[in-house]
């Protein structure tokens, strides 16, 4: 199913505004249009066409045109579920911030600055997004080397003069912030009005993994917030650029770690979209179960760390003992508890072993008493309630200007659910509802989660009768060229080992062109733009990620609020550093 | 040379008490380390002695041969005096607790208490709110922002429940007439002092969670937004003075009050008078099971905000116990 | 079919919230729980047996004449003795690894004219433990096998080597290459989490 600009608006685009070029393809529809005229078509785009939500922005670097980088905004129409891509050259490597049209823009922007260096006319506050202050270069610039400039002399701590630990080990290293570097972040994010200037983060306890808070406190009330990022940056965009697409599904476990098979999924279907390949039934409904699996994971994980926060302690155990289940199931079939790497393109890496369907079928008879007992002691304590109700209250306005997805949409009544409005997989074969709230405070966005948790409970129920008449089936499509054979294959005929030489070596030859896909990941729209230019490798692979754009929303949220409720808004909002920072 | 006698005998049975208190309150963590393990389905402590039980003692070595930080920044004097002040007065509250009543063995009349005050009970409530002082010193003399918000978090909360607490106590008090722990607890033969008071009883237990800073009212540790609150700089065993003081003596020496006031102290439970069980026996077992209590509703609960703690000791508990002394007033006119 | 829906908010009423009765029925959970038997596993004194499936860390199969076809169309070329290694350094596990430098593979040419691999290198602090290089082999030589404690006190003794790789190898097929694709085969010591399960 396709969600690209329909005809007829392209037409009036064309009519009202020259110098336009439009390109439409199967997976991409843009409109290159002049830097003068980015604003106005922007704005033409939003209030005439409905356009009103904000999915991206981001830029590709192309260091032998002139100008040299293009910014790529991808916008969003709730009530027609259409999408459309609008390019601009930054002439003169600079911009015209679009905050004032949408706020999320904001942290977009400045990672383009960061990861580009292209410049935003007009931005409030154009400093790093996810390096410091000081940092010389443009990371994701396709003269940057992918190891960095290694200059700094770090040797291990615990090693002999005479030992060499490894035939790569190098004692040099990329350069590290230094303690004045860090001073001019912070100094560059947020100047102190108020009392005190509390540094939340990058290690507390609160914020759910390295995020570094500044809140410009008078008393306990927060006055101003701003969010420094990175310290889990690893550039797993640049690294993509590096590598074949099979060999880049490790890392999208790597970045949003708690949901692995959901990042897994929604990248795989973008790169099956671009390159054509279907796979078999018995894989789409695997990677169905899977997915619902690793979101009653996810979300099982976000209510005990969220009780935890709220200072409800053996909440967190109860849920780590069910988590543990679906991490036995996962480890069970994929090998791995974490870091599953276990979706292939073209289908699933392995067959499901024996016994499997018999174990989630034993977790799904024995869960819903357990969700009754974590929603016993938290859905109507009095504490639960003074603590969540009317906190952080978002409302539809908010969620397109911030592009907010996932729950975080939801609580605000808009129904934003790609696997109800873009369904890959066996999703729009499976019979599930979409919980929406009516207020979208924190106790709605935790109403929400629980009721999810049922609904996936739904769906897996459904893929196991499913998958139950399915044994013996293909899992992976591997008479397509472009899927890796299955070792029993390579072992036994000379065409699939060379085939499999191939494609490790020259990685999957993918057609020039675009594709934007994305998938619900437990914590928002997780969506992959893969630009190709028919290589094995992608030219430009960008990654939309849910937690970045609704963490976003924090910084407004929070002021004239508590410490107090920093937790509990950070907590709803659920970012996970991984993602965030990529 | 009576005179010595009574102070070589009060010294001795002050030793006994702060030395049964500390290895109480040593065990007591273990009791809550096991509690809070099974209801989280795991065993707690297991490998120190048979069923971890000399875990206590392991714990104590730890801490006290730990590396004792002390900040470059902090204020010394107030730094060291905080963790004293939050551990003494705990323990002095213990010097008007009575255990029972006075009995005989071979021939020597034991006081199961150190000292019967006739304003036993405004001294218990005097200390308990000293004890208050180093969570505040300690916040303050940390330097450090952290602290400073728990300290100040508890100094508010101390207000608010302060307050509601002195009026809660007042219907006991009215019905004994006196402020005597032990006179309090012999007027209770006949009747327990809850059946009027149950709203002082109420009250009474939510001051207690708030002063010993135990779930829902732990607002000025709460780990998740202020690291440690006031103990984020300390280590060794002045950070062990802390919780040992908050959470297992206060607690214990507060819950001893509460059924000293309420229960009936070491009146035997109803109905079950003709048990040879002795008075103390009866008064422990009391106070174990409001310790469990406390136990339980710590490891149940999440937490309140600090200004919903405010906001309920003021709004909804002073009045309650305001209302508690009218009705015991009505009482104690209908009933004599 | 997809339904949209909007979530009731439960409150509380008056009578539950004088009675006390939300903190009842949670603390009735606490202790319904406190009665239940413990879930834990005592590590390191019990450890479950990880599935078959588990990519712990790697090895390489010996040659013992289970060897699939493709080894054996291979096999010519290569100098491997019973026993030994049955790695033809095709290079393939390096091809498909994301994080390539980690390997270092050597190979010389014996008088013979035949390949002899002598040195084979995992420096495993960069591995992913993603398989991928598993997946890759085409002579079922590099497995991953159930071993997961791989603490070291050096850099140096998390590096795998050729001899040792072999060693483990046999030592894991010895224990588990029999064992059928079965999600865990430790019923039992999982059953204190798990409960009963009803097997199909």
């Amino acid at each position: 199913m396709q969600l690209w600009i329909d005809n007829q608006k392209l037409e009036t685009v064309s009519e009202r505004f020259e110098n336009i070029n439009i390109q439409k393809s199967e997976n991409f529809t843009s409109i290159q249009v002049e830097k003068n005229q980015l604003i106005q078509l922007l704005k033409f785009l939003k209030e005439d066409l409905g356009f009103k939500m904000f999915i991206d922005f981001f830029c590709v670097d192309y260091p032998l045109h002139n100008p040299r980088f293009q910014g790529i905004y991808l916008l969003f129409n709730p009530d027609e579920r259409q999408r459309v891509a609008v390019k601009c050259w930054a002439e003169g490597d600079s911009l015209p911030t679009i905050t004032s049209l949408w706020k999320g823009a904001k942290w977009a922007e400045r990672e383009a600055w960061d990861m580009f260096g292209v410049k935003f006319e007009g931005h409030e506050n154009l400093v790093r997004m996810f390096l410091w202050e000081g940092y010389k270069y443009h990371p994701l610039r396709k003269d940057f080397p992918l190891r960095g400039i290694e200059d700094t002399y770090l040797p291990s701590l615990n090693l002999r003069p005479d030992e060499k630990p490894a035939h790569n080990y190098s004692p040099y290293h990329t350069v590290l912030p230094t303690m004045e570097d860090l001073e001019r972040t912070q100094k560059a994010r947020i100047q102190k009005k108020n009392q005190i200037v509390l540094n939340w983060g990058p290690l507390h306890p609160g914020t759910h993994g390295t995020i570094w808070f500044l809140f410009d406190m008078e008393g306990e009330y927060v006055k101003e917030c701003d969010i420094v990022l990175g310290q889990l940056h690893r550039g797993v965009e640049k690294i993509a650029e590096n590598l074949t697409y099979t060999q880049f599904i490790p890392y999208t476990d790597r970045m949003d770690y708690i949901s692995a098979l959901c990042s897994q999924v929604a990248y795989v279907n973008a790169v099956e979209k671009v390159l054509g390949v279907e796979p078999p039934e018995k894989a789409k409904y695997i990677r169905t179960m899977m997915c619902e699996l690793q979101r009653i994971n996810s979300h099982l994980l976000w209510l005990g760390t969220f009780a935890l926060d709220l200072g409800a302690l053996t909440i967190f155990l109860y849920t780590f003992r069910e988590r543990e289940k679906i991490m036995d199931i996962i480890e069970g079939i994929a090998g791995i508890r974490l870091n599953s790497t276990y979706i292939r393109i073209g289908g699933v890496a392995k067959d499901l072993p024996e016994g499997a369907l018999d174990v989630i079928t034993h977790f799904i008879n024995d869960f819903p008493e357990k969700l009754e007992e974590y929603e016993t002691i938290l859905t109507t304590n009095r504490i639960w309630l003074r603590r969540n109700v009317d906190l952080g209250i978002i409302n539809e306005e908010d969620v397109y200007s911030y592009g907010l997805t996932g729950v975080v949409a939801r609580s605000a009544g808009v129904p934003y659910d790609i696997r109800m409005i873009q369904p890959t997989d066996a999703y729009d074969r499976v019979d599930f509802e979409v919980p929406l709230g009516r207020v979208g405070d924190c106790y709605d966005r935790y109403l929400l989660r629980m009721e999810e948790m049922r609904q996936s409970l739904n769906i897996i129920k459904q893929c196991v009768e499913k998958l139950k008449g399915m044994e013996g089936e293909k899992y992976i499509a591997t008479d397509n060229p472009y899927v890796l054979p299955t070792l029993n294959e390579v072992f036994n005929s000379i065409e699939s080992m060379v085939k499999d030489f191939n494609l490790r070596i020259y990685g999957e030859q993918v057609p020039e062109g675009e594709v934007y896909l994305s998938g619900e990941n437990p914590r928002g729209e997780l969506g992959f733009y893969i630009n190709s230019k028919g290589e094995g490798r992608p030219y430009r692979m960008r990654i939309r990620s849910g937690a970045f754009y609704n963490l976003q929303i924090f910084t407004e949220l929070i002021k004239g609020r508590t410490v107090a409720d920093a937790v509990v808004l950070l907590g709803s909002l659920d970012p996970v550093v991984g993602e965030t920072d990529r | 040379m009576e005179l010595l006698g009574t102070v070589v005998v009060l010294t001795i049975k002050s030793l006994i008490f702060i030395i049964g208190m500390f290895l109480g309150a040593a065990y007591l963590t273990l009791l809550e380390r096991k509690f809070a393990g099974h209801v989280q389905q795991r065993p707690g402590p297991l490998h120190v002695g048979p069923h971890g039980f000399l875990q206590p003692i392991a714990d104590a070595l730890k801490v006290l041969t730990k590396e004792d930080l002390v900040p470059d920044s902090v204020d010394k004097v107030l730094f060291y005096l905080a963790s004293l002040m939050a551990f003494v007065p705990a323990i002095m509250i213990l010097a008007v607790v009575p255990f029972g009543d006075p009995f005989t063995i071979f021939g020597v009349e034991i006081k199961p208490y150190i000292t019967d005050l006739n304003v036993g009970l405004l001294l218990a409530l005097a200390f308990g709110s000293i004890s208050i002082y180093g969570v505040i010193f300690a916040g303050w003399a940390s330097n450090s922002k952290y602290p400073m918000i728990g300290g100040l978090r508890k100094a508010a909360v101390l207000i608010g429940y302060e307050v509601a607490l002195g009026f809660a106590l007042v219907g006991p008090i009215m019905m004994a007439g006196s402020f005597s722990l032990r006179e309090i607890v012999e007027a209770q033969q006949n009747m327990w002092f809850i059946i009027p008071n149950i709203l002082a009883f109420v009250v009474v237990i939510f001051c207690i969670l708030a002063e010993t800073g135990r779930t829902p009212f732990d607002v000025q540790e709460a780990e998740a937004e202020l690291v440690g609150g006031y103990v984020t700089e300390y280590t060794g065993m002045k950070f062990g003075l802390f919780p040992l003081a908050e959470w297992y003596i206060a607690t214990f020496v507060l819950s001893a009050i509460t059924v000293i006031l309420f229960f009936g102290g070491w009146n035997p439970l109803p109905l079950m008078g003709w048990l040879p069980i002795p008075a103390f026996v009866w008064f422990f077992i009391k106070v174990f099971l409001l310790f469990m209590f406390f136990l339980w509703v710590h490891w149940t609960l999440p937490r309140y905000r600090v200004d919903q703690i405010t906001e309920l000791a003021w709004k909804v508990m002073l009045p309650l116990a305001l209302a508690n002394i009218f009705i015991v007033a009505i009482w104690i006119i209908i009933f004599g | 079919m997809v339904k949209i829906k909007y979530i009731d908010r439960p409150g509380l009423t008056n009578r539950e919230r004088v009675f006390f009765v939300d903190f009842i029925k949670g603390m009735r959970i606490t202790l319904k729980n406190l009665l239940r038997k413990t879930v834990t596993t005592y590590y390191p004194f019990e450890k479950l047996t990880p599935p078959k499936r588990f990519r712990g860390t790697h090895a390489h199969r010996v040659k013992n004449g289970k060897e699939p076809p493709s080894f054996k169309v291979l096999e010519k070329f290569m100098d491997i003795k019973e026993g030994e290694s049955r790695c033809v350094a095709c290079y393939m596990c390096q091809q498909a690894c994301p994080v390539p430098e980690l390997f270092k593979i050597e190979a010389v040419q014996t008088p013979e004219g035949k390949k002899r691999v002598t040195r084979f290198d995992m420096n495993l602090l960069n591995c992913m433990y993603c398989g991928l290089c598993t997946e890759a082999c085409p002579v079922d030589c590099l497995i991953m096998t159930d071993i997961y404690e791989t603490a070291s006190y050096h850099r140096a003794g998390t590096v795998l080597h050729l001899d040792d790789m072999a060693r483990r190898a046999v030592d894991f097929d010895s224990r588990r290459f029999d064992e059928p694709d079965r999600i865990w085969i430790d019923d039992q010591e999982r059953s204190k989490l798990w409960g009963q399960i009803k097997w199909s």
